[in-house]
């Protein structure tokens, strides 16, 4: 206990907040999801698992989940994709380095609701950029109603969070990549290993502490889409682009069912927790170290 | 030995972080004191929050500070702090974030008054300002008022003159004529009726609730009240009619292309722009600012017909000042309330930018910009009808449902069959309601 007090008083008032401002609200949360809440206070009455129960047959909680895994899944990948090649060509450049770096960055630093009100102009139908674009190249075949489309608006939503999203991670990258020493490569060049193997065998092994790290903060942030699809489609068209976090906060106060948002809350709670857990787990047994 | 070094670094540290502290709340106790003296010398200034939306460069900051400041000077101990939603939430989602976190400001605009009064938030209006209004009964919740009506909206279709010249095509009086204009303005390859699929509740505005009115004129015109007391469902024929006709127009491609994508400024924009030729919307778009206006605009306005042809036009007198039930200042907000109706030029003001039409005993009137004096034209004669879903009282539909509404008509632009999405309608009215 004496050996420890040092560290304990330095964690504890970063401890402090963070009881008070997310654990506890988690636990008030939890309370409430035995409740019909309603939001107003005043009446309302334990019910047990029923919200729980309720949830179990809700279609549009379920579409929900569904529409969360795919925009997450397919921007974690995609996402990592292109922020590991930006960080490679990043590193090797001569010229503009600081340019470029900047112009990647560079939508990171606007928040998603301004992101998402530029990108509905861009995939207006009638004179959005794109279909401008297309309909001034003779391929108005191309044309698409990105966001009214029921087919492709996921997509559409999911391109503008890998568009704002990809410079954080290149970023995460390239100081990992700055890391790796040049003895490794060099010595795998003279062991006559082309390009494609350094990558493979020397570059990508070292470089998984930072891939660790941004593929768990990715699947977070994706299963709690919240703001773009807000500020882009409401949800819509219907319920086509409703994402878990958007169904909670649409099931507490457009539909006033709070107690019914919290068990929902809770659930993602449960399944955020058992995701990150499993890829941590996973995740950690491949990094190596030098 | 290094141990003892750390601990005692560790210490030293923490104690000089819990001295900042100190010295900050000493400061902070200083400039409370400092303040209460303050306060004594103007008689306790005291702050009311005033919560508002604002809306583009008719509504915006200023214009609020005038009526703020103004009524500092009439009362020197009263100070109003503007509160404007700077989230993406609706007013209604805003305000319940609010209370839930204990924050409701003082004086509020309210839409669903209803909804709030009935779950104790809202304090209710005393007679002496109740009696401001021309109907001090209106919208009353099991006989208590809760907010104050301020203006009263006109909503009904706007045209473009030009085009309607251009197409010799005549006032539509009955709801033939009207699809008849609307085909004709197709074949023309203009956009017959201009609206946004993706705020949807444009949809409802310029869609499903006049839709819904008009056919009630036609056929039952308790259809709101009696669907808002359960005694008839969605599956009524008024209901049911409304939403085949609103589907017809977008199979029939009434709404142009991409509507889904299209959001409230852009419809504006389209219409104002030419490129559609009709706009159902309220009369709050005299006051708003109006994109690209071409020199040769010219606009016209009148009620969406029925079947039997025109048999009234739609209003919506729902939206008022309300008090918060939570206010520590209630005597002070109630006055606030009361100096927003009396003061004459204060409330001329807040009807021009909104360009609506007063709710008070005696009526105010300014004067109006083209879109006003359009309306006003549209209007002569016709028997207003209050707008279905947007009630008061005993015609308040159950919290929630509008905007599922506003879903199930996206699902129908997108191709859903109507009598699956009544059906889910019904359901969830089910589960609101209880």
């Amino acid at each position: 206990m004496k050996k420890n007090l040092p560290y304990i008083a330095f964690a504890a008032p970063a401890l402090i907040v963070y009881v008070i401002f997310a654990i506890v609200p988690i636990f008030l949360s939890l309370l409430l999801s035995f409740t019909n809440f309603d939001g107003f206070g005043a009446n309302y009455k334990f019910i047990g698992f029923q919200n729980y129960a309720t949830a179990l047959h809700d279609d549009r909680f379920f579409y929900s989940i569904q529409v969360t895994l795919l925009i997450t899944v397919v921007s974690c990948f995609l996402i990592n994709l292109f922020a590991l090649l930006f960080a490679i060509v990043l590193n090797n450049l001569r010229k503009l380095k600081g340019f470029y770096r900047t112009i990647i960055f560079y939508p990171q630093v606007l928040s998603f609701v301004v992101v998402g009100f530029i990108w509905t102009y861009i995939y207006n139908y009638n004179d959005g950029a794109i279909n401008f674009i297309f309909g001034k190249l003779g391929l108005e075949s191309w044309m698409q109603d990105w966001l009214g489309d029921s087919g492709i608006v996921v997509f559409s939503v999911t391109l503008v969070i890998i568009w704002q999203s990809v410079g954080f991670y290149t970023v995460i990258y390239l100081a990992n990549l700055q890391t790796v020493p040049g003895e490794v490569l060099e010595a795998a060049t003279i062991d006559g290993a082309n390009r494609f193997q350094k990558f493979k065998n020397v570059l990508f092994p070292l470089m998984s502490p930072a891939f660790t790290i941004n593929w768990i903060l990715c699947f977070i942030s994706g299963l709690k889409t919240y703001d773009v699809v807000k500020v882009m489609t409401d949800g819509g068209p219907g319920f086509k682009t409703e994402t878990i976090a958007f169904n909670i906060i649409s099931q507490a106060f457009v539909a006033n069912k709070q107690g019914y948002g919290s068990a929902l809350a809770m659930l993602l709670f449960v399944f955020v927790a058992i995701v990150s857990v499993i890829q941590v787990v996973y995740l950690r047994k491949r990094e190596v170290e030098l | 030995m290094k141990k003892k070094w750390t601990l005692l670094l560790a210490s030293t540290m923490l104690l000089s972080m819990l001295a900042a502290c100190g010295s900050g709340t000493n400061e902070q106790s200083k400039e409370n004191s400092q303040e209460t003296e303050d306060t004594k010398k103007t008689e306790e200034t005291m702050e009311i929050k005033w919560f508002r939306q604002e809306v583009g460069s008719t509504r915006n900051k200023e214009f609020y500070k005038k009526i703020e400041d103004k009524f500092h000077e009439l009362h020197p101990n009263i100070k109003v702090v503007g509160v404007a939603n700077s989230s993406n939430l609706t007013v209604s989602e805003f305000l319940k974030t609010s209370l839930a976190s204990g924050d409701m400001p003082d004086v509020v605009t309210m839409q669903s008054a209803d909804e709030f009064g009935k779950a104790n938030a809202l304090l209710e209006i005393p007679d002496h300002i109740a009696n401001l209004l021309a109907d001090p009964e209106f919208g009353r919740t099991g006989g208590k008022l809760y907010t104050m009506p301020y203006k009263t909206d006109v909503i009904g279709v706007f045209y473009n003159k030009k085009v309607f010249a251009d197409l010799d095509l005549s006032v539509p009086k009955t709801w033939a004529e009207f699809t008849d204009a609307a085909n004709k303005i197709k074949e023309a390859k203009l956009t017959p009726l201009s609206t946004s699929g993706k705020d949807s509740w444009v949809l409802g505005m310029g869609g499903l609730w006049p839709l819904v009115g008009a056919e009630a004129l036609n056929n039952n015109t308790d259809y709101p009240k009696q669907r808002a007391s359960d005694e008839l469902t969605f599956q009524d024929d008024v209901f049911k009619s409304a939403l085949n006709k609103f589907k017809d127009w977008n199979q029939n491609g009434y709404f142009g292309k991409g509507v889904l994508g299209m959001n409230y400024q852009q419809a504006t924009e389209q219409f104002t722009s030419g490129k559609a030729a009709m706009y159902i919307m309220g009369s709050w778009i005299a006051g708003s600012d109006l994109p690209n206006l071409k020199p040769d605009f010219e606009v016209g306005f009148f009620p969406l017909p029925s079947d039997k042809g025109v048999l009234g036009y739609m209003t919506k007198g729902t939206e008022g000042w309300s008090v918060s039930a939570t206010s520590e200042h209630k005597e002070e907000a109630l006055e606030f309330v009361k100096f927003l109706f009396e003061d004459k030029e204060v409330y001329t003001s807040l009807l021009q930018a909104e360009g609506a039409f007063s709710t008070t005993k005696e009526p105010v009137t300014y004067e109006m910009n083209e879109y006003g004096q359009a309306i006003m034209q549209g209007i002569e004669g016709i028997q207003p009808y209050p707008l279905p879903g947007f009630g008061l009282g005993e015609t308040a539909w159950a919290p929630g449902i509008d905007s599922y509404l506003f879903k199930i008509l996206q699902n129908i632009i997108a191709g859903a069959d109507v009598n699956k999405e009544i059906e889910a309608a019904d359901q969830e009215w089910s589960r609101l309601a209880n």
